[in-house]
């Protein structure tokens, strides 16, 4: 038997595949656990994570997989320090160790969540004491609280009698504002303080502290977030004279609009004559007669900033009037035609809302800025706060706010002033979105509610006053840099400027409003910055922006500093598609200003950089809006490049016609402009032409330019061709679309790795990578991110390069992969 | 009938089970402690094997056998490796014994991950259910443990 077996073990070494031997069935462990032997040594090859949850599976699991002998190694090599750091404070088993680093790095990556606490989760509770009596100890939950007015964050509750004492004298008035967390889960001390304002019966005691701001590392910024809390005194008959807390009102504020009033209007904050604080700004604003409209910037790093506002109110006495006491721009933003922006934005707005005459008040800084926007001074306030004479009716004139020593302005709205300030033909875009946006702005204003940035750390409680949020958010775009203009020179052109702007902001603003829409009805208090929701708007603005550029005229090396365009980070509501485009689309544009600075090869070759900036004229005219309506003037920014014409003498007459309309003719792909062709090919120079952005067209589009001898709208001269077409199921109009919004972006990002035997030569295809902004590495053992790389190896996959560079930047994840 | 290469010499092995297997010396030598037999000259008689049996040994020899072939080709072994390890459980956690108890670090490792991958990406739960397993925790156990443990489970 032995020897037998022995004998088939010699044969089974002869033949090993012929033989399987049956384990022996006393040892049979089938469906019996692992044995500990196993385990240990199976452990060993286990992830950290898949360790840790096979120790849940059972005791004698647990004891294998949470031994310090295999999580050793796994903390040694994943986190060294912290396992050298345990050599010396031993407390903790490996396992722990290792927990804690793991759960430390992710959260690292993690933002952190955003609370969610609504109103039904707390309490208030508030304590009023006067030395040592308490004057009202109110604690009312969430639920019970009644929003004031506007549906701000803002709540009145009633003292009843039996909740207060009566008090004969208020000296120092202490203060307690307490939010606690039902189920004793926190309490926020949201106010403490002492008061030293006497009360006058019938007034308000008022108290306002700034919130602490968020986190222990941000000192430098502060919370924007103002508690303020009223308190409500009535000398009764029945209290014999004395006071009686009748009611108090509680609130959390936006002082992200107080402090830029504060910073720029530091003299409207102290009463007229007496150089004591008169707290006007802070009324003016938390009040709740008053909504005001906000300019927000959203700076590169990341959060925003209010850098223009202008509070309003629409007189309740009679709703054809309108009153401006404040308005503000930040000084660094500051002659920048921001505060014309701002305050076309809100005229727009009233005026949709029926709005007929705009009061406001000037001081002497601010009266040249009215002026400018047509207002005209009716009267002088004294520093008093006292007029006399006002030429305005009595029900109108007790809503106004009379701020001491300023003038009272007026503008009546049908006298468009539109005229005067602003090209009336680059106001027309006035499109849907911008009616949508009006009439909510209406609903708004007619609740009257001031704007108010939220607490975030309420954020459900936003939905209560989303309703009055009126915040407008524009960019840093404008940070033109005005000392690089010639100030005396050019001082009429930089008007022009601020003209130009206007429409821009116009643009801007109708695709804002909705934005603000959008995020307001999703309770979030961020409001996300300037968006816009279809390409066709985008486009405008880019080109807007680029026209008030060119109308500025300023020189080739003014445009340096000019970062208009490199700041804009569009967020898009719908379409994550669209997120990218327009993120390459700023790109491409900031590309285009900075062309004149360093890259020699970008897509308008620099050679012209002492010519002025109607090198950007292509980019305006290609961007086909009213703008292409101006006539485009001669410069050699067209770069033409013919393709496909087999006859000489007639290449030689359409190289006169461009160069008679002030274009130039070209034969590299990468530096053209507009490539002129029959047909679809895929030569080197007509996908690197497509890949950075040209315009591929028929020739019908030369004709047409010479027949009304300047360079025409080529949007309707997009080549067709059906072959293309059929072929690729797409149109190529839609690709050349894509690619000259987004030039150089189709690869960008992209490392592209050219095999040795690649066809066409390696050379050609790296020409066409480059342009399409890819990067070419020629050894497989250079990549770097595999999903980043793209393997060209053969001419069938060249074949498929081609038609995925031709279908523009959308299709490129399909079509490589 | 002729067999391989007559150079080899052969080693008899013997297992648990008092069963002899014959070997050639270039195959048996992947076996680590085999090895160290073959070069302290003490294999000349059949080595006993007390912690393998007979039909585990014919299964790791097999291994040996296949992986001692020079003319095999990387892929060739990867792919007759994964066919190798679809066995049942009971026979794989013989194949690890043996393996570490041989010092076959090649096997053990292809086993060990076999194993391995049969506990990756589960839970607990599944876990027992595939390796048979009962929950012998008591429910604050089990609360504790999955709380120390929940990290892995995000």
């Amino acid at each position: 038997m032995e020897r037998g077996w022995a004998g088939e073990g010699s044969a089974w070494s002869s033949e090993p595949k012929s033989v399987f031997i049956k384990p022996d069935p006393e040892t049979e462990l089938v469906n019996s656990s692992p044995p500990w032997e196993v385990l240990v040594l199976v452990a060993h090859h286990l992830d950290p994570k898949t360790l840790a949850i096979a120790s849940c599976v059972c005791k004698s699991w647990l004891n294998c997989m949470s031994s310090d002998q295999h999580w050793n190694s796994v903390c040694s090599t994943h986190y060294p320090s912290l396992f050298n750091l345990k050599l010396t404070h031993p407390a903790v088993p490996y396992r722990r160790l290792y927990a804690l680093g793991h759960t430390a790095s992710k959260r690292r990556l993690q933002n952190p969540s955003k609370p969610h606490i609504s109103l039904e989760n707390l309490v208030f509770a508030i304590d009023i004491q006067n030395h040592d009596s308490h004057i009202a100890t109110i604690s009312i939950p969430g639920e019970d609280l009644v929003c004031s007015q506007n549906e701000l964050f803002q709540f009145d509750i009633n003292v009843g009698q039996e909740r207060s004492t009566a008090i004969a004298v208020l000296e120092g008035v202490k203060v307690t504002w307490n939010i606690v967390l039902k189920g004793w889960r926190g309490v926020f001390c949201v106010m403490d303080c002492e008061g030293k304002a006497s009360f006058v019966n019938g007034t308000e005691g008022w108290f306002s502290v700034e919130l602490p701001p968020p986190g222990c590392c941000s000192s430098e910024i502060a919370s924007g977030l103002l508690a303020d809390l009223r308190l409500g005194f009535r000398s009764g008959c029945e209290s014999g004279g004395m006071l009686r807390l009748e009611n108090v009102g509680v609130g959390l504020l936006s002082v992200e609009v107080l402090n830029i009033y504060m910073k720029e209007l530091p003299t409207m904050n102290y009463a007229a004559n007496t150089g004591k604080q008169s707290m006007f700004l802070e009324r003016c604003l938390s009040n709740g007669k008053y909504c005001t409209l906000l300019l927000k910037s959203k700076s590169v790093k990341g959060f925003e900033e209010v850098i223009a506002a202008v509070t309003y109110q629409i007189i309740p006495a009679d709703t054809q009037y309108a009153e401006i006491p404040i308005a503000a721009v930040s000084s660094i933003y500051q002659r920048k035609g921001l505060g014309s922006l701002l305050y076309m934005e809100l005229r727009k707005r009233l005026k949709s809302v029926g709005i007929r005459t705009i009061f406001c008040w000037g001081d002497k800084e601010s009266e040249g800025f009215w002026f400018k926007q047509g207002f005209v001074s009716i009267a002088e306030v004294d520093t008093k706060g006292r007029a006399r004479r006002l030429p305005i009716k009595a029900d109108i004139r007790r809503a106004l706010c009379f701020p001491g020593g300023s003038t009272l302005m007026v503008s009546h709205l049908n006298n468009d002033i539109s005229a005067n300030h602003a090209d009336p033909q680059k106001l027309c875009f006035s499109s849907k979105p911008l009616m949508k946006s009006l009439s909510y702005a209406e609903t708004k204003s007619q609740g009257q509610g001031e704007s108010y940035n939220i607490p975030k750390a309420l954020n459900k409680m936003i939905s209560r006053t989303e309703n009055s949020l009126h915040e407008v958010v524009v960019k840093d775009a404008f940070s033109i840099d005005d000392n690089k203009l010639d100030g005396s020179s050019h001082g009429g052109d930089s008007v022009r400027g601020c003209r130009d702007l206007v429409p821009f902001e116009g643009v801007d603003w109708n695709n804002m409003t909705t934005v603000v829409g959008i995020t307001s009805t999703g309770a979030d208090a961020d409001v996300k910055h300037c968006s816009c929701s279809t390409h066709g708007v985008k486009r405008r603005v880019w080109e807007a922006s680029v026209s008030s550029l060119k109308s500025k005229k300023v020189k080739g090396c003014h445009l340096i500093d000019c970062q208009l365009d490199s700041d804009w980070d569009f967020v898009p509501e719908s379409d994550g598609r669209n997120d990218s485009c327009f993120d390459e689309c700023s790109l491409g544009t900031s590309r285009n200003k900075s062309l004149v600075e360093v890259t020699p090869r970008d897509y308008l070759t620099s050679t012209d950089i002492e010519k002025n900036v109607e090198e950007c004229r292509p980019v305006t005219t290609m961007l086909k809006d009213q703008i292409s309506e101006e006539p485009v003037s001669k410069g050699d920014c067209f770069r033409i490049m013919l393709m496909n014409i087999a006859d000489d003498t007639k290449k030689t007459h359409l190289t006169k016609i461009i160069e008679d309309l002030g274009g130039a003719v070209t034969s590299d792909g990468s530096v053209s402009t507009h490539v002129i062709t029959g047909k679809v090919r895929k030569t080197l120079n007509f996908c690197t032409a497509l890949c950075s952005g040209a315009w591929i067209l028929s020739s019908s589009w030369l004709k047409e330019s010479f027949r009304e001898g300047r360079f025409v709208d080529e949007l309707p001269f997009i080549l067709k061709d059906e072959d293309y077409a059929l072929k690729y199921r797409s149109e190529l109009k839609g690709a050349v679309l894509r690619s000259i919004a987004s030039p150089r972006v189709l690869l960008k990002g992209y490392d592209v790795c050219l095999a040795a035997h690649v066809q066409p030569p390696a050379r050609t295809l790296s020409a066409i990578v480059r342009s399409a902004g890819g990067n070419v590495i020629y050894r497989l053992n250079k990549v770097q991110e595999a999903s980043k790389t793209i393997f060209v190896a053969c001419e069938e996959d060249m074949e498929e390069a081609l038609l995925a560079a031709k279908k523009g930047i959308w299709t490129f994840s399909s079509d490589w992969l | 009938m002729s067999l391989s290469p007559s150079t080899s010499k052969m080693l008899s092995l013997k297992s648990s089970d008092g069963k002899v297997l014959e070997v050639e010396e270039h195959v048996a030598v992947l076996c680590e402690t085999i090895k160290s037999l073959v070069e302290d000259g003490c294999a000349d008689s059949p080595i006993p094997l007390a912690n393998v049996d007979g039909a585990t040994l014919g299964n790791v020899m097999e291994w040996c056998k296949k992986h001692a072939d020079q003319k095999a080709s990387a892929d060739d072994l990867e792919d007759w490796d994964a066919e190798f390890v679809e066995r049942d459980q009971g026979e794989l956690y013989h194949l690890i014994m043996a393996a570490n108890y041989l010092n076959i670090k090649g096997l053990l490792d292809l086993i060990c991950q076999k194993v391995a991958d049969m506990i990756k990406g589960k839970h607990p739960e599944k876990i027992r259910e595939i390796f048979n397993i009962e929950n012998d925790f008591t429910p604050e156990q089990q609360e504790q443990i999955r709380k120390d443990n929940s990290w892995a489970f995000e």
